[in-house]
């Protein structure tokens, strides 16, 4: 049997109708979805969702119910062997043997995924330099900071160049100096991998995923980028504004604005603070402008409200949460 | 092959790089040393038989049992406890590796804590030439007294690599396999109060003592040696049952 070829958009994780059951318990629920080529796939829901389940069934490491999972063009059940040579995993609580020296761990792991002799030593130094562990090659790994675990672990994740990657919570426990490091690493290597990426740094995934799963209670209730999926559950432009004058003139006037659907204010002295909801994608931010130099009223601040995921993934894991697909 | 050998020299690495290793075996030769020692003073005035010396007492085998026992608490505990059994299972390797690999790494070191007990047979070699006692050692014998001991050490480290693999604790892990292994020692004399001919039979085929005490005097039966082949096989295929089910049945 020959190796798969990976080419530009294909198609390398493939989960069809995924089931997992624990006794009676459904820990993942007749999931489907796909990552292509290229392609960095955001895995988020409150914990106890089944991410984690998922990406233990994606890394071969429990086994499915039902349903279809290949990797890289192998089936994880027919085929675990090639289907694991193709994945780099790199689990929630990394473990590792503390008694190695960090370029001893690495040629081990290498070793024991295929590689062999000068490819093997040649990838190992490799990996030392992409993941910036020149430093403490030769130090052993139960010394080292957690930092440097999650380096030694993405290293690992690496070392065989798999078309896949899966990556669950990987900035657990760093700095945020530490984070954005990791995060530029994750740029520089997964440009040609198929990258499934589990975090509750909502802001992180926004930044480096191109599209979105959200999960909740075993399911998948979004699918998305994040931008279409703020744009989607948002109901409307919101707009704050700090002013001081003829308060109540300027909200009558607001009120009579089209397309203005909800006015609120919190009175204070002297400034008062006016939420304006406008319907969705309508652009009223110049007229609430005009409106205030009408009313003769003093604007100290004026702002479009920016959404964020954390506001769909609220809305999305609450207990009476809606459905979109 | 190259995978399992990997796998093999990974395991002879936790278990030497563990100083808790050599204390096992400075105490394991020390206390099998004291035990030749004193039954070799005892035995003054009796025909000399090193082979029935050096395997006959059950203080030696008591500590064969607890060997193994201890040997077995760190097979798949400390994999379990960091998360290094996760690391493993998601490599390219199959559970049969990892289980052999297991199980060669606990035989290897069950083979270094035997290896002075070659030197005792040696020593009193030694001391009768110096002595000029004319009565030779009895060679076939100790060989087919070491070949009764490997047979029994890969047996029970069969059952501490089952164990290791269907128990979750380290605990409960060197319980189980020293309550298994002790039983085998035991279990004919169970056939001793028996009244049924065939139970009595069956237990005393799967007691260790009755094959041991021939091996020792130099008779080998192969039928012993099939059934503990077998049961090593047995319990090596339900560890790798076990770490199946083990990944099957795990709740996060």
């Amino acid at each position: 049997m020959t190796e798969p070829v990976t080419q530009a958009n294909e198609k390398l994780i493939v989960v069809d109708r995924l089931t997992l059951r624990y006794g009676r318990v459904t820990a993942v629920d007749d999931v489907s979805f796909d990552v292509h080529a290229g392609e960095i796939v955001g895995l988020l829901g409150p914990n106890g969702a089944g991410k984690t389940t998922i990406m233990r069934v994606l890394s071969g490491y429990l086994p499915p119910t039902r349903g279809k999972v290949s990797m890289a063009g192998w089936d994880v059940v027919t085929e675990p062997l090639r289907a694991r040579r193709g994945v780099g995993y790199l689990p929630e609580q990394i473990a590792l043997y503390r008694d190695m020296r960090v370029y001893d761990y690495l040629k081990y792991r290498a070793r024991l995924k295929g590689l062999r002799g000068r490819q093997c030593r040649h990838r190992v130094v490799d990996m030392l330099t992409l993941c910036d562990l020149e430093p403490v090659a030769d130090r052993c790994i139960g010394v080292l900071s957690r930092g440097y675990w999650q380096r030694v672990g993405l290293a690992d994740t690496l070392i065989h160049d798999p078309p896949v990657l899966i990556l669950d919570e990987p900035g657990l426990g760093l700095d945020p100096n530490q984070r954005e490091q990791q995060r530029r690493l994750f740029m520089e290597s997964c440009a040609h991998r198929a990258v499934l990426f589990s975090s509750h740094d909502l802001a992180e995934i926004e930044r480096i995923c191109k599209r979105v799963l959200i999960m909740n209670e075993g399911r998948i209730v979004a699918v998305d980028t994040p931008g279409r999926l703020i744009e989607r559950w948002r109901g409307g432009t919101r707009f704050s504004a700090e002013v001081r004058g003829d308060v109540s003139a300027f909200l009558q006037a607001c009120r009579q604005l089209k397309n203005v659907a909800t006015v609120s204010i919190q009175t204070g002295d002297p400034w008062s603070c006016l939420q304006i909801e406008a319907d969705k994608e309508a652009d009223i931010g110049d007229q609430l402008f005009e409106q205030a130099v009408r009313t003769g009223c003093v604007l100290r601040e004026f702002r479009r409200e920016q959404e964020h995921l954390d506001e769909v993934f609220a809305a999305m894991t609450a207990p009476d949460k809606p459905e979109v697909q | 092959m190259k995978t399992f050998l990997i796998l093999w020299a990974r395991e002879l690495g936790v278990f030497f790089h563990a100083s808790a290793t050599y204390i096992m075996l400075a105490v394991f030769t020390a206390m099998t040393g004291l035990v030749f020692w004193k039954v070799t003073e005892e035995s003054v005035g009796v025909p000399f038989d090193p082979a029935v010396l050096l395997f006959g007492p059950v203080y030696f085998w008591l500590m064969i049992v607890i060997l193994t026992s201890v040997i077995a608490m760190r097979l798949f505990a400390e994999d379990r406890r960091t998360g290094i059994l996760e690391t493993i299972l998601t490599a390219p390797v199959t559970d049969w590796q990892i289980v052999l690999a297991k199980y060669a790494g606990a035989m290897t070191v069950f083979g270094v804590a035997c290896l002075p007990l070659v030197g005792y047979p040696l020593l009193l070699d030694t001391l009768r030439r110096t002595t000029g006692v004319q009565d030779g050692i009895p060679w076939a014998p100790l060989t087919t007294g070491f070949l009764v001991l490997f047979l029994c050490g890969a047996l029970l480290n069969g059952i501490g690599v089952l164990c290791a693999a269907v128990l979750k604790g380290p605990v409960s892990t060197v319980i189980a396999v020293f309550v298994a292994c002790s039983l085998l020692f035991v279990i004919d004399q169970a056939a001793a109060v028996t009244q049924n001919m065939y139970a009595a039979q069956t237990l005393n085929a799967i007691a260790l003592t009755p094959a041991i005490r021939d091996f020792s005097r130099g008779i080998v039966d192969t039928r012993p040696i099939i059934l503990w082949v077998s049961a090593i096989f047995f319990c090596l295929f339900s560890a790798q049952r076990a770490l199946l089910l083990h990944r099957a049945t795990r709740r996060y």
